[in-house]
C-alpha cells in the first residue's frame, strides 16, 4: 500500500489477508512503536487511544511529529 | 520586593519572563539560561519526526527535566484547521492545554494572519484549549481574542527574531488601556532587556522572548539581565512614572540660589 509519511511518499507491505491495516500497525512497521509521537492522518488527528481502531487506506497523508525546542 | 503573583488561566506564576528554548549554542547553556533567567514557563514545538530516530527526544527529556510549566507553539502553520490539528497533537504530547497560538500570514516578517487566529482561536476554545494567541498589535483584532475568551493575548513587538524592540508603543499602549482585564504578553521582537523593562512599563503584564538570550554572547548572562529588567519594569509601573515636561524644571531649589541679584534694584 502507499502512503504519505511526512511528505514522502512510502510503499508498505499489506496484510496477508488482503485486509487494511490499522493505524497502530502501521507506526510499528515504519519504526514509530515507544516513540513519543503524536499522529495526523489527512490533516486530521488522530489521538493514541484510537491508533488501535483507525483503519489506513491507500493513499492516506501521516503527519508523525514529536517535540523540539522552540520559541 | 512585595509578592507579585500574576494569574495566567487560573496558574500563579512569580516569574513575568517567558523563555524559549530554541537556538542555544547547547543543551547546558540552553538550560542554565533557564536557570538563570527565573522564567517558569518555556516554549516547545513540534515537528516531524523521521521514522527510527531518536530525533529531537533527548533534548526533549532535558526541557521535560527543568520542571517547568510547557507552553506549546504551533508555529509553523498557515492555515486555522493546521494550527487547530497541531494543537490537539501538543496536547497529547506535552499533556497540556495551554498552546501558544500562531498562524502564518506572511512568510517575510512572519505576520500573524488575523483572520486565521481569530478562527483557530474560536475553534481551540471550543474544545477545552487554553489559547496563548500571538497577534499583530490590532486593537480589534486584540478585542476579538478577548470576546472570544482569551485570558492571555500577545501582541508583537516586532517581527519575530530581529530584536528591533517596541515598535509601536502607542498602538501597546492602546491595547493596555483598552483591554484592562487580559494578561497582555510582548511576544517577538524583544532584543534587549531595556525592550522588556518598557513593556513592563507601559503595563504589559509579560514578555516572551528567545533569540535575545540564546544568540546573547553569554546567554547565561544575558537571562539574569531580561529577569532583572523585568522586575524593574514591573516595579516601575506600580511605582508610577513622573510626568513628563516639555520644558527644563530645575531639581535643585531656586530658592537661596548664589550670585543672585535683583537687576531693578
Amino acid at each position: 500500500m502507499r502512503l504519505s509519511i511526512n511528505g514522502e511518499l512510502t510503499q508498505l507491505n499489506g496484510l496477508p489477508d488482503g485486509s487494511k491495516p490499522h493505524l497502530d500497525q502501521v507506526l510499528a512497521d515504519l519504526g514509530y512503536a515507544g516513540r513519543k509521537v503524536a499522529v495526523a492522518v489527512n490533516e486530521i488527528f488522530v489521538p493514541r487511544t484510537g491508533w488501535g481502531d483507525h483503519v489506513v487506506e491507500e493513499g492516506d497523508r501521516l503527519d508523525v511529529v514529536a517535540p523540539i525546542q522552540g520559541g | 520586593m512585595t509578592p507579585d503573583p500574576w494569574i495566567v488561566y487560573g496558574e500563579s506564576l512569580d516569574s513575568r519572563l517567558f523563555l524559549g528554548t530554541a537556538r542555544y549554542p547547547s543543551p547546558k547553556v540552553m538550560a542554565d539560561a533557564i536557570e538563570s533567567s527565573g522564567a517558569e514557563v518555556l516554549t516547545v514545538g513540534l515537528r516531524r519526526q523521521a521514522p527510527g530516530k531518536l530525533g529531537g527526544s533527548s533534548i526533549w527529556e532535558r526541557i521535560a527535566g527543568l520542571g517547568r510549566r510547557i507552553l506549546p507553539n504551533t508555529a509553523g502553520c498557515h492555515t486555522a484547521r493546521e494550527a487547530v490539528t497541531l494543537a490537539e497533537m501538543s496536547r497529547e504530547i506535552f499533556d497540556t492545554d495551554w498552546i501558544k497560538l500562531e498562524v502564518t500570514g506572511d512568510d517575510y516578517n512572519l505576520q500573524p494572519d488575523p483572520y486565521g487566529l481569530v478562527d483557530a482561536t474560536r475553534q481551540l476554545i471550543e474544545r477545552g484549549f487554553k489559547v496563548f494567541p500571538y497577534t499583530t498589535d490590532d486593537l480589534v483584532v486584540c478585542s476579538r481574542l478577548r470576546d472570544l475568551g482569551c485570558q492571555v493575548i500577545m501582541p508583537w513587538g516586532s517581527p519575530i527574531g530581529t530584536g528591533k524592540g517596541l515598535l509601536n508603543p502607542y498602538a501597546l499602549e492602546t491595547l493596555r488601556n483598552r483591554l484592562p482585564d487580559v494578561s497582555l504578553v510582548v511576544d517577538a521582537g524583544i532584543g534587549l532587556p531595556s525592550h522588556a523593562a518598557r513593556a513592563l512599563e507601559l503595563g504589559f503584564d509579560g514578555v516572551l522572548l528567545n533569540t535575545a538570550v540564546a544568540r546573547a554572547d553569554d546567554p547565561v548572562a544575558m537571562a539574569t539581565a531580561f529577569a532583572r529588567a523585568v522586575e524593574a519594569g514591573r516595579l516601575a509601573r506600580h511605582a508610577g512614572a513622573m510626568a513628563e515636561s516639555e520644558t527644563a524644571q530645575p531639581s535643585t531649589p531656586v530658592v537661596g540660589a548664589p550670585f543672585w541679584h535683583d537687576k531693578s534694584a
